[in-house]
């Protein structure tokens, strides 16, 4: 986090100065110390999701094939005379048992094309598709399966 | 010389690739009547066209800040979409009484 805060003061500012860089060490401490006593987040947290860090890079390059994808899937829709899309609202359960696991997967599948997550209600996900086929495997995907495997390597 | 006009392609393609989905997204933005189907196409060209955009003109820029400034432009674009248009969507589906009119619902949950 430290770091992230740190590299965005420093992309932000264009230039590499000891000002710059003294000042940004400055402002980072002290918003990782807000976020520490005002915003329930520690640095227990941070060891979590660093333990986590190469799924996290390998569910961001799925993420990116699914949306590529998904993009090329729902295209055609767009030119389809004859044959009109059928919109369809679904509703399904996934296995997650984290809240941090649901909403990362409702927002992946907003962000793919041609789903949109409507709600989200304890373990119910409510996802609009434009055709049905868009989302015949989305219970059984590859980004779904990733989470799941994260879940258990954080022992939750 | 040669390096010059290869990075200068491949940003054009990037570039160009990025410009004809949003074309496509605008196209589909007018075919479709409803909006939950108008947001599809329009998050064809939040999740592509952008992307593809900005890695053209990061390609142009070279490596310098202005590409890490593009790169974090992107990332908040992805993370940001998402919410607006879920927003979008769940009031839509939570205010339109005929919905089932535009669209098959279906009421019993996959498990």
């Amino acid at each position: 986090m430290f770091l992230i805060l740190l590299a965005l003061w420093l992309i932000f500012n264009g230039r590499m100065t000891p000002e710059i860089l003294v000042f940004g060490i400055l402002l980072t401490s002290l918003l990782l110390g807000f976020a520490c006593r005002h915003m329930d987040y520690s640095i227990e947290k941070e060891r979590r999701v660093l333990r986590l860090s190469i799924q996290v890079v390998l569910y961001v390059g799925a993420l990116i094939g699914e949306i590529w994808k998904a993009n090329l899937a729902s295209i055609p829709y767009i030119f389809r005379r004859i044959r009109k899309p059928a919109p369809r609202i679904i509703r399904f359960r996934t296995g997650l048992r984290t809240q941090t696991a649901r909403v990362v997967l409702a927002n992946s599948i907003t962000l793919t094309p041609g789903t949109i997550t409507v709600s989200l209600e304890d373990e119910v996900f409510t996802v609009h598709c434009l055709d049905a086929s868009l989302a015949e495997d989305i219970q059984t995907s590859g980004l779904v399966r990733r989470l799941r495997r994260m879940e258990e390597v954080s022992g939750k | 010389m040669f390096p010059e006009i290869l990075r200068f392609g491949a940003g054009a393609l990037f570039f160009l690739s990025g410009l004809i989905i949003f074309v496509i997204e605008i196209y589909g933005n007018y075919r479709f009547s409803y909006v939950l189907n108008r947001m599809h196409a329009a998050s064809i060209g939040d999740s592509l066209g952008i992307v593809l955009c900005l890695i053209g003109l990061m390609i142009f820029s070279g490596f310098t800040f202005v590409t890490l400034k593009l790169a974090a432009v992107a990332v908040f674009l992805w993370f940001s979409t998402p919410v607006c248009s879920h927003l979008v969507a769940k009031l839509e589906t939570e205010t339109n009484d005929e919905l089932e009119q535009e669209c098959e619902v279906e009421r019993e949950c996959r498990d």
